[in-house]
């Protein structure tokens, strides 16, 4: 590839299309091997409910279509960093509409947990918030504690706005309790309480099972890298 | 020969029988021909009918037969009883009852018309020679059962399919190539875009193959170094001179191939694009020729000698455009041909940058879907986009171009552009005017005033024939008639592959196979006794003696009160399948008209309205469907001539122009003849041809 500087009267030259950030993608992305087969009809664009077709306007971000001609123009700051990942519902109208039978949902959420792994993921994007505060809850109990997982999101921006959040949804999670569907005795596990929520029995298994899979994946990029 | 045995077959069916004195009829066709075979059946179409004809075939008692009943134009192959049978249709169902008011039958002018109708097909049986009555063996262009070989022009894969269909379909072919070799532009080229499934990779050029297969074939002879200089003649006896290193020749042909390929549009001319100043920006054909010399290695561009690591196929460049000096068409291969350069690339080296910009990919069929997808398998990258121009760095070129994905501007600096330029089809005039002057930048034998020459000197031999308005004088002159494959303006001459329109190889060696039946067809319909007509209708239109010989068994009325009758000539394709509508719809013209087939040249045609007038017709109309062109241009200069020439009033002649969804009007263009002419009674000429 050319990426020639500018000097004197010569053009100034952008990135050519090369296939660096592609086979990247292909490599580290689940199902990435699919992406060159994309051919910009824009079925995935006019589909997708979270992004306009062309990448701008109410919804902002970049359509699926967008992504995948950033990816052969190697731009991989602007995809990896692009906030369409985290906006992606995984409805997955993409995927049953793409005439090359592209898994495209599917190769967003594997961008989006590459783009987490590369530190290049949107740090204050709500649904990474999100999700990083339910993978941890998960991860710490086996199974979600909706009542500390509540908490802990009311509470991200600080005490004072949690305590402002936590009042002006208060008559939700009333309703919540009276329903049995919330119970705050959860709480205690903020304070290592295990009564309301006891989540599961074998939680050192399950920490044991993802420190393996931890440690495969691992093995598996540096491998990779070695190459 | 043996003796011409004459019959003539009159069908009662279909209101004939009731609106037409049949007996009337046949003592007329007794009188033409005492010994005429006359025969009448209910209905001839019918099995009973037909055996009726085949009876006597079998016995021995007919070998020209007239058949009295529908429009030649219909039961084509229902009357197509036997090969050695001459059969000529007297249109009595259209031509005459159908649509006749029934008044007409009472006064007698429904009968007359018939009469004047049979008389007229039976004509073409004996085709009487001016002045006697004797009747002579119809006129076959090929002399005493010789059959001449067809010339194909041009030995590419179009030439050489269209000599082995014809060939293979039992006739000689020859093959006059100008360069040294058979192949043409494909000879130059390292592969093909696939032509069978999976479509997934470039195939082998097919050239060998073909070559051998023609070389092989005891009907074809190949002419290499030689080119047609002089062609004159007609179907059936062409005679082309043609010009060998060493020699001259000259030889009859029955009909001729023009398979003379393409030439490249000279890129010179794309001053946006780059490739007049900078050696690293060629055309996909350049781009062949570095393959082939890199012989599946790496390939090198042509500035430095350096491997080339990013290539950009330019698409439609100088072609599907509205600039000046650009040809708004589409070549229709170029889209697959990049493809197929693009993994020339990724052939050798997969991680070659290969992007092809395009605004429209035009990849049709499966075969085009499956050959995209194994570009994309491959690596390759397509970009819609504008391009906006090509500039020269010192690394090599830098293109600019708009992603309408991305939409933002590009400039992108690439070892190598490939420019996806026009094929111009060597039988049609250059369509747009000859080059600039141009710097003599790659070619060290460049002149100014010689881009093409130089150009062709470079990419092997683009052009391979000269000029054809010097050797195939009557293509050059004028486009192929539009709506009929291989059809020219010239009868026995057709066009086939990309002489006459950008097309891809797959098109290229079906059109040859076409361009050879097409060819074939002068020397099939002479062996069974026809003039070969060139819209396919064997109308029998092209031998003018033939239809004077028609119009002078019209019985005209005679004294200086009856109302004059008219002549038209009507376009042999669509016109008179145009008269066959409107009667079938109960339109029809007035019953002092006379309906014939109009030749095919103006001489013709004026000769033809000259012996109208003095067989005694008070006027002619002339009804055909041609483009407009020279041919008209022609025919309406020489229609000008003749009331002067005959000291007539030019309101007798009439000149017009139709389609077939025409077909309601023509009766009423004639009727309006036909009054005219009743106002100005009969014409002085009448009588003055010698009967």
């Amino acid at each position: 590839m050319n990426t020639t500087a500018s000097q004197g009267d010569t053009p100034a030259t952008t990135k050519g299309y090369g296939n660096a950030f592609l086979h990247e993608v292909e490599n580290r992305v689940g199902q990435g091997e699919w992406l060159k087969m994309c051919t910009q009809c824009g079925a995935c664009a006019g589909a997708c409910p979270t992004t306009d077709s062309g990448g701008s306007g109410t919804h902002g971000g970049h359509s699926p279509q967008s992504l995948f001609m950033m990816i052969r123009a190697g731009q991989r700051s602007d995809v990896l960093g692009s906030e369409t990942l985290w906006n992606c519902m995984s409805c997955s109208d993409c995927a049953v509409l793409c005439p090359s039978r592209i898994p495209v949902a599917d190769i967003i959420q594997g961008l989006a947990f590459y783009a987490e792994s590369q530190g290049l993921a949107p740090r204050q994007h709500p649904n990474r918030v999100l999700a990083m505060a339910f993978w941890e809850n998960v991860e710490k109990h086996g199974r979600v504690n909706e009542a500390e997982l509540g908490m802990r999101l009311n509470f991200r921006a600080g005490f004072g706005p949690g305590v402002a959040h936590s009042l002006a949804i208060k008559d939700i999670a009333l309703k919540l309790i009276k329903a049995n569907r919330l119970t705050p005795l959860a709480l205690g596990s903020l304070v290592g309480l295990n009564v309301g929520h006891t989540g599961i029995r074998a939680k050192a298994e399950l920490r044991a099972i993802l420190a393996k899979a931890r440690a495969l994946e691992k093995a598996r990029d540096e491998g990779e890298n070695g190459d | 020969m043996a003796a011409k045995r004459t019959a003539c077959y009159f069908c009662t069916g279909c209101d004939l029988g009731e609106r037409l004195d049949i007996d009337a009829l046949k003592v007329s066709s007794k009188r033409v021909d005492p010994s005429i075979l006359v025969r009448e059946h209910e209905a001839l179409c019918s099995a009973d009918g037909l055996n009726l004809i085949r009876g006597d075939i079998a016995s021995g008692a007919v070998s020209h037969a007239c058949i009295a009943a529908c429009s030649p134009r219909f039961k084509q192959d229902t009357f197509a009883l036997d090969e050695a049978l001459i059969v000529s249709r007297a249109n009595l169902r259209e031509g005459v009852v159908w649509g006749r008011p029934m008044e007409d039958d009472a006064n007698g002018l429904t009968q007359s018309m018939a009469t004047d109708q049979l008389a007229m097909a039976m004509a073409t049986l004996y085709q009487t020679a001016p002045g006697t009555n004797a009747p002579k063996t119809p006129s076959v262009p090929t002399p005493s059962g010789v059959e001449n070989p067809i010339l194909v022009v041009g030995g590419g894969m179009t030439g050489m399919s269209a000599a082995l269909a014809v060939a293979n379909a039992g006739r000689r072919a020859v093959i006059v190539e100008k360069s040294a070799n058979l192949g043409g532009a494909m000879a130059r080229m390292r592969g093909r875009t696939p032509q069978r499934a999976p479509y997934s990779g470039i195939e082998d050029t097919g050239v060998a193959e073909l070559t051998s297969a023609v070389e092989a074939h005891e009907l074809i002879t190949v002419l290499l170094d030689s080119a047609v200089v002089a062609l004159s003649g007609a179907p059936g006896h062409f005679v082309a001179r043609i010009a060998s290193a060493d020699q001259h020749s000259e030889s009859p042909y029955d009909a001729v191939i023009q398979a003379t390929g393409w030439r490249p549009f000279d890129a010179h001319r794309l001053s946006r694009y780059g490739y007049r100043d900078n050696a690293d920006v060629i055309t996909q054909m350049e781009l062949e020729e570095l393959v082939r010399a890199a012989d599946f290695g790496p390939i090198k561009r042509p500035s430095d000698g350096r491997v080339v690591d990013s290539v950009l196929f330019v698409q439609c460049a100088g072609q599907r455009s509205d600039l000046t000096g650009e040809l708004d068409s589409c070549s229709g291969h170029c889209c697959m041909t990049s493809i197929k350069q693009a993994m020339y690339f990724k052939d050798t080296n997969p991680d070659i940058d290969t992007t092809v910009l395009y605004s429209d990919l035009r990849t049709p069929g499966s075969r085009g879907e499956d050959f995209l997808r194994a570009g994309l398998k491959k690596g390759v990258t397509f970009v819609h986009g504008r391009f906006s121009s090509i500039t020269t760095a010192p690394s090599g070129p830098v293109a600019a171009f708009t992603d309408s994905i991305l939409d933002e501007t590009r400039t992108i600096a690439y070892d190598l552009v490939v420019l996806a330029t026009a094929m111009l089809p060597t039988a049609l005039p250059p369509p747009v005017e000859a080059t600039t002057a141009v710097a003599a930048r790659k070619h060290p034998d460049f002149t100014e005033n010689d881009s093409e020459t130089a150009l062709d000197a470079n990419s092997g031999d683009a052009t391979r024939h000269p000029p054809l308005s010097d050797a195939l004088p009557y293509i050059g002159d004028e486009p192929p008639r539009g709506g009929f494959a291989h059809a020219t303006a010239r009868p026995g001459i057709v066009t086939a592959g990309s002489a006459v329109r950008a097309m891809d190889l797959a098109q290229a060696m079906e059109d040859g196979v076409g361009a050879a039946l097409k060819a074939l067809q002068p020397p099939v319909t002479a062996d069974t006794g026809f003039a070969y007509q060139p819209m396919g209708i064997h109308e029998q239109a092209t031998d003018v003696d033939r239809v004077i010989a028609q119009l002078r068994r019209c019985i005209l009325p005679q004294g200086d009160d009856a109302p004059p009758h008219v002549l038209v000539l009507a376009g042999p394709h669509t016109v008179l399948s145009a008269l066959d509508l409107a009667a079938r719809d109960g339109l029809s013209h007035s019953a002092r008209a006379r309906v014939l087939p109009l030749p095919i040249t103006p001489t013709d045609t004026s000769r033809l309205v000259h012996e109208a007038f003095k067989h005694g017709f008070g006027g002619v109309s002339v009804i055909h469907d041609l483009p407009r062109g020279d041919t008209v241009a022609a025919m309406r200069e020489a229609l000008a001539d003749i009331p002067a020439l005959l000291d007539l009033e030019p309101e007798r002649i009439s000149l017009h122009c139709v389609t077939l969804a025409d077909f309601r009007r023509i009766p009423e263009l004639i009727d309006t003849l036909v009054s005219t002419v009743e106002t100005l009674g009969p014409q002085p000429r009448r009588g003055s041809a010698t009967t």
